[in-house]
């Protein structure tokens, strides 16, 4: 009880101090996390609707597979995308390896899958009919997919939710391709498991407010959007 | 030269797992007419709605659209941002009315303040312009189906089709919106594809009607020759000509026809020749009946029967009398009231021989 108020009182501290590691540490967090996380929407919204809606063979597969990815194990990520930017893997020429670039890559990997599946069901959930009137109106391929985007953004908001709580709470693969170099690829999580290796609990506990807050904070940001969003659609 | 045909299809076929959908043999839409299809549930009218509207591809079959060849190069989307199409429901985008009206413009690209001009121009014409900036989902069923009609309408089509846009309303309100958007194609010459399985509908705005059965066009002509003479019995059946009697000529006389159904034998204006095997039709409000005969001469049928079950039909009632053949007759309330019409009582049923016709078997 004592190592968690003490680990509370640090917190405190170090949050009203400004203080500059925590500050960085959570920037670049925030950086790594929230480009994940518009990357995997940039490219799974578009791939989830052609999945939701695509003629093709192995549709079915590709849906299973991706759902299946929703549960893909960082640490498994985290080792292949390891392999891949390696300084003698296939893209290791890159020299991507160690670099908050490498950690981005791997959260989009984690994230990808999330929003990838919840948009192939939000997607489906739309009248077909819905979807008919659309191409009746004229419209051309991408403006289909953003009038679609609009009619499920409800559940899009979601799937942005799930997909940054994915990317920002896993630890595994930020690790391995990180390396969780002070200053330059540290990030909450691979700082608070580090911490707690030292047995410094204050400042892993400080460190932890951290994350639920910035985790917390985007939630109400995403929420109160999704929730405007539904007042005004019903 | 001739106007083009707005749109012009020849055997056109859609199958859904290798069940016959749609077949239709040929198919014209003239510029400025209304051509309305009708049919029961499921006889493929809707399909091929979707078909001339671009939105499916049939098996096989030839299709031209404003006088341009459908083929697998040709760009479908440049011909659709030429149609308007309304269906049965009011498929609306989340948002405002006035959000609903402008989205085709917007996809077509039009000129904002045009866009603008044009919306508020077509709310007022279908009174939504009250509405305008409430959300959609606050309309009322027939609030919907109006903005849906200026989305269409907004869009000053090449051709406008319509699949049963008012199927979905309620009487007063159909009857409403039906009279409203007749009005509006009649003054804008506006080439439309109406679909429906609503008679009333189908003589208040068509210039020509085909009626499908099965997935094929059984007959198609003028509303008028549709409904009084079909030429085929399910048509016959469908367009509410309630008796279709088994029957055969048995003599030809002056341009009458001497038909034998039953143990009775009635007259009908018709040169069908001696012998053949027919149907002989005529719609219930055109059977009148009496207690007896009466001493209406201009009547050649009257046949004495007993009344077999009687029903209420709407504002009507339903009269099934067996007079050797079965004969239906509407009758108003009033009338059925004050003649004791009930099954068992006998009566004489009455119809003019021009009243009827005959379809071959």
């Amino acid at each position: 009880m004592e190592l968690l108020f003490d680990g509370l009182t640090e917190a405190w501290r170090l949050l009203t101090s400004f203080d500059p590691e925590v500050v960085r540490i959570a920037l670049l967090t925030i950086e790594v996390s929230g480009l994940a996380t518009l990357l995997a929407l940039a490219i799974g919204v578009p791939l989830g609707t052609w999945l939701a809606f695509g003629r093709f063979r192995g549709r079915r597969a590709a849906v299973g597979a991706v759902n299946a990815g929703m549960g893909m194990p960082p640490v498994v990520v985290g080792l292949i995308v390891s392999i891949l930017l390696w300084r003698s893997g296939v893209l290791g020429v890159l020299g991507l390896i160690y670099t908050p670039v490498a950690m981005i890559l791997a959260q989009v990997v984690i994230a990808l899958p999330v929003v990838v599946g919840l948009t192939v069901a939000a997607m489906q959930q739309i009248d077909p009919a819905l979807r008919l009137q659309i191409r009746a109106l004229g419209a051309s391929r991408w403006q289909s997919l953003l009038l679609l985007m609009q009619e499920a953004k409800l559940a899009l908001l979601a799937a942005a939710m799930a997909g940054f709580g994915a990317a920002i709470s896993e630890v595994g693969a930020s690790m391995m391709v990180g390396g969780n170099i002070a200053g330059h690829t540290r990030v909450l999580t691979t700082a608070t498991v580090l911490e707690v290796n030292k047995g410094k609990f204050e400042m892993a506990i400080a460190l932890s407010v951290v994350l639920v807050l910035i985790i917390v904070i985007v939630n109400v940001i995403l929420t109160r959007s999704q929730q405007r969003a539904f007042r005004r659609i019903g | 030269m001739a106007d083009p045909q707005v749109a012009e299809g020849r055997d056109l076929r859609v199958e859904f797992d290798g069940k016959l959908a749609l077949d239709v043999a040929a198919i014209r839409l003239e510029p400025g007419r209304v051509f309305t299809v009708m049919g029961p549930n499921g006889s493929g009218k809707s399909t091929l709605a979707q078909v001339l509207a671009l939105l499916r591809e049939p098996q096989s079959g030839e299709l031209r659209l404003f006088g341009q060849d459908i083929t697998g190069a040709t760009d479908r989307k440049a011909l659709r941002r030429r149609m308007g199409t309304v269906f049965q429901a009011p498929l609306l985008l989340h948002g405002t009315v006035r959000k609903n009206v402008l989205s085709g413009l917007k996809i077509r690209g039009v000129d904002r303040k045009e866009a603008e001009r044009r919306a508020h121009e077509w709310m007022e014409r279908l009174r939504i312009i009250d509405l305008a900036e409430q959300a959609v989902h606050t309309l009322s069923a027939g609030e919907a189906q109006r903005t849906s009609l200026a989305r269409a309408f907004v869009l000053e089509p090449e051709l406008l089709l319509l699949d049963e846009p008012f199927s979905a309303l309620d009487i007063p309100t159909r009857e409403q919106l039906l009279r409203e958007t007749a009005a509006i194609i009649h003054e804008t010459a506006g080439t439309t594809l109406f679909v429906t399985h609503d008679r009333i509908e189908a003589l208040t705005i068509s210039h020509e009607l085909a009626v499908m059965i099965d997935g094929r066009i059984a007959e198609q002509g003028p509303p008028g020759k549709i409904f009084g003479q079909p030429t085929d019995a399910r048509v016959a059946d469908f367009v509410g000509v309630e008796n279709v009697i088994s029957a055969q000529v048995v003599e030809s006389r002056n341009g009458v026809a001497f038909v034998r159904a039953g143990d009775c034998q009635v007259q009908v204006v018709d040169d069908t020749p001696v012998g053949t095997a027919v149907h002989l039709c005529m719609r219930p409000e055109d059977v009148a009946l009496a207690k007896s005969a009466g001493t209406n001469t201009s009547v050649r049928n009257a046949f004495a029967g007993t009344i077999a079950a009687v029903a209420p039909h709407g504002s009507q009632v339903r009269v099934e009398v067996d007079c050797g053949f079965r004969v239906v007759a509407y009758i108003t309330r009033l009338s059925t009231d004050e003649l004791g019409l009930q099954p068992g009582v006998e009566v004489v049923a009455s119809f003019k021989a021009s009243a009827a016709h005959l379809i071959e078997r």
